[in-house]
Parts: C-alpha cells; structure tokens; sequence
C-alpha cells in the first residue's frame, strides 16, 4: 500500500480520478433549459463530456503507472524538499487572509511579511521591520492616496477611532 | 497596412504608452532574473496593475513585461548559469562560460543584439503575416473556432514535455472543467454549490496567480532555492562586466546564425505550443551542425555563435507565439494564453476581428514590440550591472514579497477577501501538482479556452440545428479537427507504446 502512493502519475491521477467522479456526478445534476435540450447541447452536455473524458484519461494513466519504473518516486524527490518554511507559509498566508478584514491592511501585510522574513531565516530584526513596514506604509500611500483606493482599515481600527 | 501602422506608431507614441513599454521591459526584466519567476509569473503579477489602464496601455505593459522577463531570464543564464526561464537554458550553454572568462558584458551585448535582432525579423514576419491570416480567418464560423480551440486545447497539450502528454492532457481537461464552473452560455448557473462567489466562476486572475506566481514562489522555498542564493550574490560579486561593444569580427561571425536562427524561431514559435524553449534549443542545434569544425569546437565553452542562436530564437518565438493569439484567437503558448486571459477581461475578443473591431489594440501592439525591443537594448543593456544586482537581494524577503503582492494582486481587483482563500487553496492544490510534475500552464489554456469552446459549439448546434455534421461538412472546420486529432495522438500512442514496452 504504501508502494501504491509512492508514484507521482499514480497520486496525480488518483487525485484527479476522485475530482472526475465528484464532478461527473455533479455535473448530472444541473438544471436543463428545455430550449437547450431541443438542440441537444444543454448546460451539461459539456460538463458530463469533458468530466467522462477526465475520468477516462486519469484511469488510462494510473493504469500506465503501474508499468512504470523507478524516477516517478515522490519519496525520493521529497527528501530533499524544504517542507517546514513552506507549510509555515502556508500557515502564514492562511492567518494573513482570515486576519485581513479584522487588523486591517497595514498591520495584517505588516504582520505578515515580518513573520514571513523571519521564518525563512532573517535574523536582523532592524533591517527586516524596515523591509515589512517600509514596503507596506509605501504601497499604502500609493494605493490611497495616488490611486484614490479604498483599503479596509480594519475592525480593530474602527474600533480604536470609535 | 499603412494607415495600420501609423494606427499602431500613434498610439505606442503617446506619453503614457512610451511609459508603460518602459515600466514593462525594468518591471519583467527584475521579474524575469529571479530563477524559477518567469514570463507567466512576471504577467500574471503584472495583471492587476493593468486593470486600471485602456486595453491599449494594458496589453503595450504586459507586452513589455515579457520582453523583459525573457531577457532578464537570458542575463541570469549568462551571469550566474541560473536560467530565469526554460527559453534561456540554452543561453547558459555558451553564455555562461563567456561571462566566467571574463567577458559578460560581451555575452549580455551578443545576447541583447541578438535578442533585438531576433524580435526585429519577428515583428517584421508578424508585420507581413498577420493582417493576411486574419482575412483569411475571416471566413470563419462559428464551427471553424469551435475547431480551433480544440486544436488550441490539443495542441499545447501534445507539444509538452516528454513524457508529460496524457498528463498535459488531463491538466487541460481540468483547465476546462474548472472554466464550466459558474454561468454557462445561456446564462444559467451551474456548479456553483450555492456559492455566491462562484456565481460568476472562477477569475482568471485568481487562477492564473494562484498557479503561477504563488505555487512557483512556494515551490522556490520548497526546492531550497529560498535562502540558497549565497553562492549566487558571491558569483555577482565576481562577474566582470568589462566592455558591452562587439569587435568587427565578433559582428561578422554570428550575423548569419542571427538572420537564420529569426526565422527558424518565428517559424516554431507560430506552432502552437512550441514556444520559446524549443525554438532555442533548435536554433542551438542548427547553428552546432552548420559550424565549422572548428567553430564546432567552442561550442559550450563561451561560443558567440552558440550564445547568439538560442537568444535570437527564442525572442523571434516569443514574437511569433503573438501570430495564433492575434490571428485566430488561440494561444500558442502558456505567456500567450495569460495575455489571451487579460484581454477578454478587458473586453477585447482577440481573433480575426481584433484588427477591424479593435485596430487601436491590434496594431499598437505590434510597433509596441519593436518599441520594447529597443527599450530593451538602448536602455537595459547598459543598466544591466545595476539591475543585476537583484540578485544579490537575500532570498528570504524577496519570496515573502512575491506572495504577499500576489495575495495583493487578486485582492486590489476584487476587494473580496473571501477570493484570497480561494487563491490560497488553488495556490497549494497547484503546488501539489507541481510537485507530483503535473505541467499547470496546459490547465490555464484549458480554462481560458473553455468558454469560447462551448460558446462556439453552442452557436454551431443553433446553425446547424443540434446536428454535429458541421465537424465533417464544413471543408475547414474538417481539415482543423483531422489535423487536431493527428496532432494529438501521435504522441498519445508512442507515449503510450515507449511506456508499456520500457518496462518489459
């Protein structure tokens, strides 16, 4: 079993085998426009022809993997991989956007880039704060006060003027 | 043609224009020297600052932004055998070991010449191409598109890597997939789960920044490329740029290869799917076999004449990749298909009558091309020592930059932060698939092809009262589905055969 998930085409079209199924099966139930249905072309003639046709070619394909051999691993290739800063950032990202509307665009962007120079390794604390603030107040000014765009100052600022 | 030309020469002229093919050749030549950012990335984080601009101004920027990101891309190859993009890997060969003996102002120089050279025969071919496919397309229907895309979708498909064929494939049946969400061309909504912010389907932008610049910046710190550039601002420290001119000789040797190497790259960059990378390698490859055996001989250790082919022909590609895109309305290429992407979010339907409906657009693209050219040569060239020493910026803030003006980048269009964690999780779905080696840019094409295909189809049905004769009655939409399905299964089944026969 554990041999199964260690092939890139398998994981790939294992993946897209599920999305395939899930979308086919959504895709029988659209609505049907009985003006469409008259030219035999409705809203999900498509949708059923390119989800058969997915789920044909990824199945084709997990069949092919298994006739293939080694280079295809994810084991090997993952070893190398930095995983920890990129799930980190993942991490980052996702706090950034559920953040967003609540600390507003400064001090989220802020906040952000600053966690983000530092868990990629930047020691220099002055230099890095400089960097996360010094881009963000810019862009700022630039959005606001150049383009005339409206940025969300945030809830926790509303909250501070109130 | 003329008046055309004056059209194209008014509009490129204006001040605000001349500014944007500036802003465009620095912003895609800074863009295009950080390894693993390409012209696709370079764009698509172009995109939401040309939303505020005139279609006109909007497509000159972008246009700028990948000349710049194919040079820049050359310059990294050449100074740090770092490629920005897989068009310039056969830069390095020769560019490399010129600029490590000491000579890289001489590599940027024959590679800047032979850049500018290379788009100059492009622009002109382009010039004399285009507005006559465009009137001979003109006598299209609805089923001769429908035909097209699906050779657009099949064709980008098939020219992949090798190997990658069924998976190219399947990414531009999920490219199509995806375009299906939201309303289908009755209008109806589909497949939207009741979710409002499908209602109008997936953004483009949102896709196309989702799986470029934010998967390629995550799959930068994944390979360990994010704080490893140590060796690479030492490298910059060391690189000599001596003199940017050419001696006589230099000048002599690789005219020929230029002038050859042109029209070899415009000829495979108007294939679909052939692209850059390709016409580079080729260009490299026929210079190699015509050289002397003596010439034979500096191949790979600092050639001009190896530097200069890949470079010409890739920039003649990156022009004639604009013929398919402006003729037919199908993309030759993942840039293309992006730019494809950006001026049907501006309105304008690239295709046989962008040169009637829309001359502005059309004809100030093309002198625009030529203006980037010469931005990239006059200017560029000489500022290169100083642009250059992007590189030498530590990695762990130019990544969190990328992300974070991406993430900006959606948000700025929409102001919808609900769209930022749709891009989040599209972003980390494509870096799945970039690690499994799934190609991403074939299900960008899918999804910007996807609703002109069904559009077409459904009109041709109408025409043709739900009969699909029109595929074998109508003579052209005919020749295009045969060509299409030759096209896409000859390496379909010798995929196929190499893969089931190399393992026994």
């Amino acid at each position: 079993m554990t041999n199964f998930f260690d092939n890139k085409d398998r994981v790939g079209a294992s993946l897209i085998l599920a999305f395939s199924l899930f979308y086919l099966r959504s895709s029988l139930s659209i609505p049907v426009d009985s003006f469409d249905a008259e030219i035999g072309f409705t809203s999900k003639t498509l949708p059923i022809f390119l989800g058969s046709c997915a789920l044909v070619i990824s199945l084709l394909l997990l069949f092919i993997s298994f006739f293939q051999s080694e280079g295809q691993s994810i084991s090997k290739g993952a070893r190398d991989y930095d995983w920890k800063p990129v799930l980190g950032l993942i991490l980052l990202m996702a706090a950034y956007v559920m953040l967003f509307s609540y600390l507003g665009f400064v001090l989220a962007s802020a906040l952000f880039l600053q966690s983000a120079f530092v868990l990629l390794g930047e020691r220099r604390l002055l230099v890095s704060i400089s960097v996360s603030l010094g881009l963000v107040l810019f862009l700022w000014l630039l959005l606001t006060h150049v383009f005339g765009l409206y940025l969300d100052g945030g809830t926790l600022y509303r909250v501070f003027v109130s | 043609m003329i008046d055309g030309i004056l059209i194209g020469l008014q509009t490129a002229f204006t001040p605000i224009n001349l500014l944007m093919v500036l802003v465009g050749c620095f912003a895609g030549t800074f863009i295009g020297m950080l390894p693993g950012l390409g012209p696709v990335s370079a764009i698509a984080l172009m995109i939401p600052v040309t939303y505020g601009l005139d279609p006109a101004s909007g497509l000159i920027l972008i246009s700028g932004v990948y000349y710049g990101a194919v040079f820049g891309g050359s310059t990294s190859a050449i100074l740090i055998n770092a490629p920005g993009v897989s068009g310039a890997v056969a830069t390095a060969f020769d560019g490399y070991p010129m600029a490590q003996s000491g000579n890289a102002g001489k590599a940027l120089a024959i590679a800047a010449y032979s850049s500018f050279a290379g788009g100059t025969i492009g622009a002109i071919l382009l010039l004399l191409c285009v507005p006559f496919l465009a009137s001979v397309s003109l006598s299209f229907q609805s089923s001769e598109y429908f035909a097209l895309m699906v050779f657009g979708c099949t064709a980008v498909a098939a020219f992949s890597g090798k190997g990658q064929v069924l998976k190219a494939v399947l990414m531009t049946l999920v490219g199509l997939i995806l375009a299906t969400v939201g309303e289908d061309p009755s209008g109806a909504q589909r497949l939207t789960f009741g979710n409002p912010e499908l209602s109008d389907g997936i953004s483009f932008l949102l896709l196309s920044m989702a799986t470029f610049a934010l998967a390629e910046a995550l799959s930068m710190i994944l390979k360990g490329r994010s704080k490893s550039n140590d060796s690479e601002s030492e490298e910059m420290a060391n690189v000599n740029f001596k003199s940017l001119k050419l001696s006589r000789d230099e000048i002599k040797e690789i005219a020929m290869p230029v002038g050859r190497s042109s029209v070899l790259g415009f000829l495979v960059g108007v294939l679909p799917g052939a692209g850059a990378t390709i016409a580079s390698f080729l260009g490299y490859g026929m210079e190699r076999n015509l050289a002397s055996q003596e010439q034979k001989k500096r191949f790979g250790k600092g050639s001009p004449i190896g530097l200069a082919a890949p470079e010409t022909a890739n920039n003649a590609a990156s022009t004639g990749s604009f013929v398919p895109l402006l003729t037919l309305g199908i993309p030759g290429s993942a840039t293309t298909a992006i730019m494809l992407g950006a001026l049907l979010s501006y309105g304008v339907q690239p295709g046989p009558r962008l040169f009637i409906d829309n001359p502005t657009v059309f004809w100030s693209v093309i002198v625009s091309m030529y203006l980037g050219n010469i931005v990239l040569l006059i200017l560029n060239l000489p500022l290169i020592p100083y642009i250059a020493k992007i590189l030498q910026v530590p990695r762990q803030f130019l990544t969190p930059i990328i992300l974070f003006l991406s993430l900006m980048g959606v948000y700025l269009v929409s102001f919808n932060s609900a769209e930022l964690s749709i891009m989040l999780v599209i972003g980390v779905i494509a870096l799945v698939f970039r690690i499994l080696e799934y190609p991403l840019a074939p299900m960008l094409l899918g999804f910007i092809l996807g609703g002109m295909l069904e559009d077409n189809l459904r009109r041709a049905l109408l025409i043709w009262d739900g009969s699909y004769d029109f595929l074998w009655q109508r003579p052209i939409t005919a020749t295009i589905m045969m060509v299409t399905v030759i096209v896409l299964l000859t390496p379909v089944f010798s995929e196929i055969f190499k893969r089931a026969s190399g393992k026994r």
